[in-house]
């Protein structure tokens, strides 16, 4: 491909300086270290909070503690100052700020509130107040999110969201089978979970923030499954659950088959086929020997199905 | 000779790599959308190529269904013996290789579908145990055997992830193969992979390679990091003590000591500086990686006790040298700016976004209440930059 641009200019697609700016790029220049130096930075920030905040917190006294937290609350402020002041009026659609820092102005303060509510907490002893500032992070998180159109930061709101009702809204944990937490809590997941994906629902109907939809329904269906499937396991009314499981995900497949939305598709189709499994598992059937034919060829026919459909889902 | 070669056509590849070629122009702004349009329109193409979610379930669905699929062959003719089973393997997979090429290739146009991955390494997965069985002399031949089988595959089905995994395949032949003389086995290793990358260069420059040129940046990539690793003192250290049965518990120091403690410290400026010169962003991004792996191995045997403190200095570095040379390279330097100027394949900001909330933390967990630690918010660091 490097000789690409002399092929384009040859058949009249580019233009003469289309193909000296190409040309420059592909003989190597002129070299862009956007990733290398945003990698630099956030190993950066990262080693220096933690290293500082751990120093902070073994070295000092009584004392120390309060001046450290209202450190802590300078930082949010000028953070916070810097970013208001840097910020385009609120908007309903993509705001794209034109400053290098931005994001992580307000990545960086969002960290920076967490931790003050953290240290707080622990300071002060004040375990019993856990929720309530899950909670209050959240609030915060997710009007900041909205406020400065960061979809980081509102993942956060989100996890936030879920702790304070005492789950761990993390993907990664799950699939480093860290789920006992989730198995209590099944159904305040399948509520919680079903809450996102309303608001995602709504806010995109109403057209507020149409690009947050994405994880408001990436939370809500993780939510939503993980603890149907987890009700269903551990429930005594197996059956049912899987049943019912089956239905609504079913009606899941029929809806994001029809808006093309290919990674919720997987979820339910991954969901309903577990469910569907399970329930054959509970029947009186012979499962080692149905399983022998069931599994090659259930799960052969739905590669079949998707490649002859993949058209359907190759529009982006 | 390439016709000969790949599976594909090459018309076909070609023009799909135009294709992927010119939304990363259009992605950095260098021609607009009209001309975006007709030039893929120009180089249509019906290769199926699908996204990186879409691949990654139809390859674990095809692992998964093909697996069950061989196992239910074997159950139903289970009272043959183990060369019964090597025989039905070869063939099993000899038809599964077959079937990716005939088939879903030349007929159904795929091209990284997940399928075909999964076809193929299962495929010659198969055919290494069909013709291997269980050898118990000679273990060097199964990385060697492997090594050969992915190498084919990966310049066949134009697959870079073969490639990738053929390299460690390698190494491991070559260790097994020298293990006699073990002891020389790092300078093997740096020479060996100084001459791979020196190769690959030469033939990188001659603007023939077509399709193979991501096969060219991973040959390179893994050459500049089997040579650090050769000569890497921790490496070096530890795998005397494990292959050579070294007693260093003594406060001895292994033979070459400093050789290797200088080779680990100065390759990876080496890397650095020498990227800076020829202007290679390969040699760049490597000479990351070994500059981080060279801090931990020195920190190792040099620590002055309190990580906490050198954490701190490297973070404010870090953080500082990025800020500058963002500063310095707001205009074009030397050749080196700061912008984006091709999109990345790897650019989305909801994959981003979720990266980003999992590595940084904000998730507080009020039942196991692990909230001790008082600073712990700033979990693992994963590779994510891009915010």
């Amino acid at each position: 491909m490097d000789k690409l641009q002399n092929e384009l200019y040859q058949k009249g697609l580019i233009n003469q300086d289309q193909y000296a700016q190409l040309e420059k790029i592909k003989n190597n220049q002129v070299i862009s270290v956007y990733y290398e130096l945003r990698i630099i930075l956030y190993l950066g920030v990262m080693l220096f909070t933690g290293g500082a905040g751990y120093i902070a917190y073994e070295n000092i006294g009584e004392f120390g503690h309060i001046s450290f937290m209202l450190f802590l609350l300078l930082g949010i402020g000028v953070g916070g100052y810097y970013i208001q002041k840097k910020s385009y009026p609120f908007s309903n659609d993509i705001v794209m700020v034109d400053h290098i820092y931005f994001d992580y102005a307000v990545l960086l303060v969002a960290l920076l509130i967490v931790t003050f509510l953290t240290y707080a907490q622990v300071y002060f002893e004040i375990e019993s107040l856990v929720t309530t500032s899950s909670f209050l992070t959240a609030v915060l998180f997710v009007s900041m999110a909205y406020r400065y159109d960061h979809r980081g930061v509102l993942s956060m709101g989100i996890t936030a969201l879920a702790a304070a009702f005492g789950l761990t809204a993390s993907p990664v944990n799950w699939a480093m089978g860290n789920v006992e937490n989730v198995f209590d809590w099944y159904l305040v997941a399948v509520i919680l979970g079903l809450l996102l994906l309303g608001i995602g629902r709504y806010t995109d109907k109403r057209g507020v923030k149409k690009h947050f939809k994405f994880t408001y329904y990436h939370f809500g269906f993780l939510l939503f499954y993980m603890g149907g499937m987890t009700l269903m396991f551990d429930s005594s009314f197996e059956e049912v659950t899987a049943l019912l499981l089956i239905l609504i995900t079913g009606g899941m497949l029929f809806i994001t088959w029809k808006h093309k939305e290919f990674l919720f598709f997987v979820y339910s189709g991954i969901t309903g086929y577990i469910a569907m499994s399970y329930l054959f598992l509970l029947t009186d059937l012979d499962f080692l020997m149905f399983g022998l034919y069931y599994f090659p060829f259930s799960i052969i026919g739905m590669i079949v199905f998707l490649v002859k459909n993949r058209k359907h889902f190759s529009n982006d | 000779m390439i016709r000969k070669l790949i599976a594909y056509k090459p018309e076909e590849l070609h023009n799909h790599f135009v294709s992927i070629e010119i939304k990363r122009w259009f992605e950095g702004g260098m021609v607009d959308e009209p001309r975006f349009n007709q030039i893929r329109e120009v180089y249509k193409n019906d290769l199926f190529v699908p996204n990186m979610i879409m691949r990654l379930v139809l390859f674990v669905g095809t692992f998964i269904g093909v697996s069950f699929l061989f196992g239910l062959i074997a159950v139903s003719s289970y009272d043959m013996g183990l060369e019964g089973v090597r025989v039905l393997c070869g063939l099993f997979g000899v038809t599964l290789l077959l079937f990716t090429e005939k088939i879903l290739i030349q007929n159904m146009h795929h091209y990284k579908s997940g399928v075909t991955e999964g076809g193929c390494y299962l495929g010659i997965g198969f055919i290494i145990f069909s013709l291997l069985g269980e050898l118990k002399s000679q273990e060097w031949i199964y990385p060697a055997l492997t090594t050969l089988m992915l190498v084919i595959i990966s310049v066949r089905y134009v697959d870079s992830i073969s490639l990738a995994v053929a390299f460690p395949s390698f190494l491991l032949t070559i260790a097994q193969l020298l293990l006699e003389i073990v002891w020389l086995m790092p300078f093997i290793t740096i020479v060996l992979f100084s001459t791979i990358y020196y190769l690959a260069s030469i033939t990188d420059r001659n603007n023939e390679i077509g399709f193979w040129r991501d096969h060219m940046a991973i040959i390179k990539t893994f050459s500049l990091l089997f040579v650090y690793f050769g000569g890497n003192y921790f490496v070096v250290r530890e795998m005397s003590v494990e292959m050579m049965d070294i007693d260093l518990s003594d406060g001895s120091d292994i033979s070459f000591a400093w050789f290797f403690y200088a080779f680990t410290a100065l390759v990876p400026i080496g890397y650095l500086v020498w990227g800076i010169k020829i202007k290679s962003i390969l040699l760049l991004r490597v000479s990351l990686i070994t500059l981080a792996i060279t801090v931990f191995t020195l920190k190792y045997y040099f620590s002055l006790g309190h990580p906490e403190v050198s954490i701190t200095i490297a973070g404010a570095f870090l953080t500082v040298g990025a800020i500058i040379l963002m500063k310095y390279l707001k205009k074009e330097r030397k050749g080196f700016i700061r912008e984006k100027l091709l999109s990345n394949k790897w650019n989305n900001s909801n994959l981003t976004a979720t990266i980003v909330s999992q590595t940084l933390g904000g998730h507080v967990d009020t039942k196991d209440n692990q909230l001790q630690s008082g600073n712990g918010e700033f979990g693992g660091g994963g590779a994510s930059s891009k915010y």
